[in-house]
């Protein structure tokens, strides 16, 4: 395993993926050249080629003559061209969204071979293979199917997907920008570190997905029959991740490579004792792999020691800047006067090299951890189906689990200076077993040829015991003052350091379990040629168990160490109909209600309504709509046993209600095969609120600004001591979202064939702040993409084709009206954050001031992305 | 439960499922077994061969070159599923001199009608079928499959009419705007297609889900650093499901969160309004900081009961 990774091109995109410098501005032209030189050559070729007698054979001249086996036809195609993209504003978001690089592509690849009719004595009759994307494309597929008439069937595909993701908002602290740390004394500095505002999202991700699934089917159509299969699931790459004080007095911001991998083998047998039943057994191992491990982000180095050594301040999600607090003053010398007068950074001995630290202040020089985990899952599993009863069908299964996870070696390692600490090392091991038991069951009755009843039942059961086995931290502690310091060299003094809630040495047990059983029963009448309906009664009981003991009813007032049993029962109407041959229309109403709630936005009470319809009236023109409506609520109040025992305060009621309202039209005309158009509108409303209670850190000398008589929430929380809960408020998202796509084909002759489109979805929706550095990013944007290609078929197999694509991402305003504040927040003056209807602003609302980007960097990006190809059948 | 209890328990269940009593002495030709028990033409003397079939037929029978339905009989003269294998018998068609009353259409047949003969030979594959939300709106087997060929190779195999999504889309447009959203699964990328979550044919869950051997395996099966067994499980991730936080198709929310910002999302349930209620942890974790900048293990952790690695 690797575990130095100090590359800080890592976090930069591939080498394809660079953010726009003039290099890469070169290079991505100097490609685009020569992809565009290649397809206007393979034009000029072609033209020229279509005006002699012998067009292709010159073009065909490279490649190889292909001939099909023996007994076989044989067809195959290659699609070669490539990318020339350009892009203006964030790179980071284009690569979020798109991630479409320049550069030449293998953009397609078909291979098919069928065995003649009469062709015998073969090992193939049938085999095909498929791939797109391959040479730099953030998606790759490639399939391929071959077989052998009653003998084997083989099947594979193979998928590949690069992920880049750094949408900042998410998980963003809001640092407030023009903040910086003294270089040289406090009360006159030399120059000044800027405090960095967190410009990346510190969950960035920049791995690549591998899937493959295969399988062998053996004597497919004999009454034995078999079957063996793979799978392989593989995500690797880097990614950034927060910790928690584990890295030093600090938070730090880690940077974790994960590889994270699954290696699925199954085996099964297929026994058909008749025609109409089918009994299998299947044996299926999945062994996985967690493979990840953590180091300190590139980005965290800002400062150095006096030798020169890069080292991490920490406190990269602080609103407010390193300071004094983080150093052993006792032990600063002469860089330590008093509270206001000290010295933590001197200037870098270098031009342009880092600041140098105080040796006393707390930093981190290095951190590693480390978690090795293997899971193994055996699983066995009987299956049934049967048809062989008169009007009855029937099918089942049976599964059996008992999976193992093993944590053998957790490592994790601290060095650098943590107060006293120059050390910590933590060590231990976890496991957990999973026993799952699962029987499925349906059966069909035909009762008349025009009513049919039907039911399935469900039932599955849980087990989870585990335990985890961590060291409190082994630590090497300096001796005291003057001697706390990073480059002390004297003896170092061994000690404990236990962390809240952590096992710390003794074994800590926990559980999981949960038991599902449900029922679906459902009588359907189609009596009536022009329609369908039926009716089924939906039930299911869920008991879930967790932590020691988990055998009865959770105590009142707690919310752990218990059961709790959720009782649901519903009833789901559907209806289709056709009105003509011409016009179909379907829909369902649903309703269930729950007697409890796990969560608080667990589901109460759900309804869905969805109406599907589609109108043919011509054989070229089809005409869709759907509306789709889930609404749940949750009208819970707090445990109110509880709350009469003072074991809870009442802080309003939970009111949970979410939708998602979805309406959308289609249609495709398509009269002749010169031109054609395809639309779709679709508008989708969806929603989400919970009453909650939130730390204001609103201060009274801000006009309007909540104070804590104000409240129905309870006090200050353990860490919030400058805080108060405020509220409860709506914590709401509204998104609005309007969904548009048309297109038009034109094919002006045989040869020809174009299209233009253009598709946007935009959003104009809002939220619940909590912080008023907060802003409403995507949910106030545009993602808009004109697209037009043109397909030119110069020779039979020979077909040239170039496509513009424009995608552009804005995110318009500052954030909405939802709860106001009256000035641009400061660590040192927090804002007040309070509803903007408060009546406690007494009008005084102003809005934000932010910028839509919030306090960080902006995220609207424009990109032209030309792809030219040649498609070549041989 | 022992293993091997498990394995004699199947084991003894196999004689009384294979039950001669149970099971349906049909005597029917094994190439065409459920047509003649499904189809309304039921005259098995009433047989042309396919390549009468082709002498009127004749855009059909080329088409049928690469079907998975025949490529039996073209390769080896064997059994292969031909034109009166799901039509039915041919013979009054064609003494009528093509009358299309005198065989089984399924542009004039019902989705009830077109399913059972399909099922007669898919029912092993496809078991659920009947109890499926598509089955219910009348959605038939040719609504989404062409059967006499198929023009895309990549979909001959399984002779859809159109490759997934496009296919999906046709009738489930709601959803393609979801999927054009600026976060969503690569459905549209071509990375995912529909059915690596859900099974058109039915399963034993809602919405078409596929059934999977462990809970939440349609999503753990790529996102496997979520699947545990984690000694301290976040309870609501495996008894509400990835969905409780999660909106799958696609969102305006990054990650595909149900709510814009992670602690408006933590909040939900971890503030003092929810305290006391039902699994909450209090509003210990109400503050300003996004909640996973020290919960980062969020999905499940092996070392620490507040998920802080």
């Amino acid at each position: 395993m690797r575990l130095d990774m100090k590359k800080t091109g890592q976090f930069s995109r591939l080498s394809n993926q660079r953010p726009s410098s003039a290099v890469a501005h070169r290079i991505r032209e100097g490609a685009g050249f020569a992809i565009a030189w290649m397809a206007a050559g393979a034009w000029m070729a072609a033209s020229a080629a279509a005006q002699t007698t012998t067009p292709f054979i010159q073009l065909s001249e490279p490649i190889a003559p292909i001939t099909a086996p023996d007994g076989y036809s044989l067809f195959q195609s290659v699609d070669l061209g490539g990318h020339i993209v350009s892009t203006s504003g964030s790179n980071a978001m284009y690569d979020t969204l798109i991630n479409i690089q320049s550069g030449p592509r293998v953009l397609g690849e078909t291979l098919q071979l069928h065995a003649l009719p009469g062709t015998q004595n073969t090992l193939i009759d049938s085999l095909s293979a498929f791939s797109t994307g391959f040479g730099g494309d953030p998606t790759n597929f490639a399939k391929m199917d071959f077989s052998k008439s009653k003998m084997y069937e083989f099947s594979g595909v193979f998928r590949r997907y690069r992920q880049y993701f750094d949408y900042n908002l998410l998980g963003n602290p809001n640092i407030p920008s023009g903040q910086s740390i003294p270089i040289g004394p406090s009360n006159a500095p030399s120059g000044s570190l800027a405090w960095p505002q967190v410009e990346q999202s510190p969950y960035l991700f920049n791995t690549v997905r591998r899937m493959l699934d295969s399988s062998v089917t053996i004597f497919p159509l004999a009454k034995v029959s078999f079957r063996a299969g793979y799978s392989q699931n593989l995500m690797q790459g880097p990614t950034l991740s927060p910790t928690y004080t584990s890295a030093g007095l600090n938070d730090q911001l880690l940077q974790e490579y994960q590889r994270n991998s699954s290696d699925s083998f199954f085996g099964e047998i297929d026994w058909k004792p008749n025609p109409g039943t089918r009994l299998t057994y299947e044996e299926q191992i999945d062994h996985i792999k967690i493979n990840s491990y953590f180091n300190l982000a590139p980005s965290a180095f800002l400062v150095q020691e006096a030798n020169g050594k890069p080292v991490a301040p920490g406190g990269w999600d602080s609103l407010t800047p390193y300071g004094i607090s983080s150093c052993n003053t006792g032990s600063m010398g002469g860089a330590y006067t008093n509270p206001t007068t000290y010295t933590i950074l001197s200037p870098a001995q270098t031009p342009g090299g880092l600041p140098i630290i105080n040796p006393a202040c707390s930093v981190a020089t290095s951190y590693l951890r480390s978690q090795p985990t293997r899971i193994l899952y055996p699983t066995e599993i009987f299956r049934f189906q049967s048809t062989s009863i008169k009007s009855v069908a029937m099918n089942g299964d049976v599964r059996y689990t008992k999976a193992n996870m093993n944590l053998p070696n957790y490592y994790e390692n601290f060095q650098g200076l943590d107060g006293t600490i120059r050390s910590t090392t933590f060590t231990g091991n976890a496991n957990a077993k999973r026993e799952v038991i699962a029987i499925d069951y349906g059966i069909d009755w035909d009762v008349t040829p025009a009513i049919h009843l039907s039911d399935q039942i469900t039932f599955s059961n849980v087990q989870q015991p585990s335990v985890s086995n961590i060291s409190a931290g082994i630590t090497a502690n300096t001796p005291g003052n003057p001697n706390n310091t990073i480059n002390y060299a004297g003896p170092l003094t061994p000690g404990i350091l236990n962390v809240e809630g952590s096992p710390n040495g003794t074994p800590l047990p926990g559980f999981f379990g949960q038991k599902f059983v449900t029922n679906a029963a459902t009588a359907t009448w189609d009596g009536w040629s022009r329609g369908t309906f039926s009716l089924t009664y939906l039930y299911q009981t869920h008991i879930i168990a967790q932590g020691i003991p988990h055998s009865a009813p959770l105590p009142l007032g707690s919310t752990t160490n218990g059961t709790v049993t959720i009782n649901q029962n519903g009833a789901l109407l559907n209806i289709a109909l056709r009105p003509s041959n011409k016009w179909s229309i379907n829909g369902s109403v649903e309703a269930v209600y729950a007697d409890n709630s796990f969560t608080p936005v667990g589901v109460r009470e759900s309804q869905h309504y969805r109406i599907h319809t589609m109108y043919r009236p011509k054989t070229w023109m089809t005409l869709s709509g759907v509306y789709n409506d889930l609404e749940q609520h949750n009208n819970t109040n707090n445990n109110q046993a509880a709350v009469a025992a003072g074991l809870v305060t009442y802080a309003g009621p939970i009111d949970h209600a979410a939708h998602s309202r979805l309406v959308s039209v289609a249609g495709g005309l398509f009269p002749n095969e010169r031109y054609g158009i395809d639309f779709n509108y679709g508008f989708s409303d969806v929603y989400s609120s919970t009453n909650i209670c939130y730390d204001a850190q609103a201060s009274a000398a801000y006009p309007g600004a909540a104070t804590p008589s104000g409240t129905a929430c309870p006090g200050a929380t353990v860490r919030g001591t400058t805080y108060y809960e405020f509220g409860p408020v709506k914590d709401f998202i509204s998104a609005p979202t309007q969904y548009g796509s048309v297109a038009f084909t034109f094919s002006p002759i045989k040869s020809v064939r174009s299209s233009l489109g253009y598709t946007i979805t935009s959003v104009n929706g809002s939220r619940f702040f909590n912080d008023a550095r907060d802003v409403n990013g995507s949910l106030v944007s545009s993602y808009q993409s004109p697209q037009a290609n043109i397909a030119w078929t110069v020779h039979k197999g020979w077909i040239w084709s170039a496509q513009y694509n424009f995608y552009g991402y804005g995110e318009g305003g500052p954030s909405g009206a939802a709860f106001c504040s009256t000035t641009n927040p400061t660590p040192t003056a927090p804002a007040a954050v309070v509803p903007c209807n408060s009546p406690l602003l007494g009008g005084a609302q102003t809005g934000l001031t932010l910028s839509a980007a919030g306090e960080t960097s902006p995220r609207n990006f424009h990109a032209n992305n030309v792809t030219l190809g040649m498609h070549y059948e041989f | 439960m022992r293993r091997s209890s498990l394995a004699i328990a199947i084991i003894a269940l196999l004689p009384w499922l294979h039950q001669p009593g149970l099971a349906q002495p049909t005597g029917q030709d094994k190439a065409t077994p459920a047509v003649i028990k499904k189809a309304p033409l039921v005259d098995s003397s009433g047989f042309v061969g396919a390549e009468t079939c082709a002498t009127c037929h004749a855009d059909e029978a080329k088409k049928f070159a690469s079907n998975p339905h025949s490529k039996l009989a073209l390769t080896h003269e064997g059994k292969g599923v031909t034109c009166e294998g799901c039509h039915g018998p041919g013979k009054a068609h064609v003494d009528a001199g093509g009358d299309p009353t005198k065989i089984f259409q399924f542009t004039k047949a019902s989705a009830k009608q077109i399913d059972a003969t399909c099922l007669g030979c898919h029912a092993a594959a496809h078991p659920n079928f009947e109890r499926s939300p598509h089955a219910k709106a009348d959605v038939s087997c040719t609504s989404c499959h062409s059967i006499h060929a198929t023009h895309n190779a990549l979909t001959e195999d399984v002779l859809l009419k159109a490759p997934q999504p496009q296919l999906c889309y046709q009738c489930h447009s709601d959803v393609k705007g979801m999927f054009a959203m600026p976060f969503h699964h690569p459905v549209p990328e071509g990375a995912v297609t529909c059915s690596d979550c859900h099974d058109a044919h039915g399963t034993f869950l809602r919405n078409n889900l596929k059934s999977t051997l462990d809970q939440n395996q349609i999503c753990t099966k790529c996102h496997i650093e979520t699947r545990g067994p984690f000694v301290f499980e976040h309870a609501p991730v495996k008894a509400e499901g990835c969905t409780s936080c999660h909106t799958p198709h696609g969102s305006q929310n990054a990650r595909l969160l149900d709510m814009p910002s992670i602690n408006t999302l933590c909040n939900q349930c971890h503030s003092p309004v929810a305290a006391g209620t039902f699994h909450t942890m209090g509003a210990g974790s109400s503050e300003l900081t996004p909640c996973t900048s020290c919960h980062t293990f969020i999905h499940g952790s092996n070392l620490n009961p507040a998920f802080l690695k």
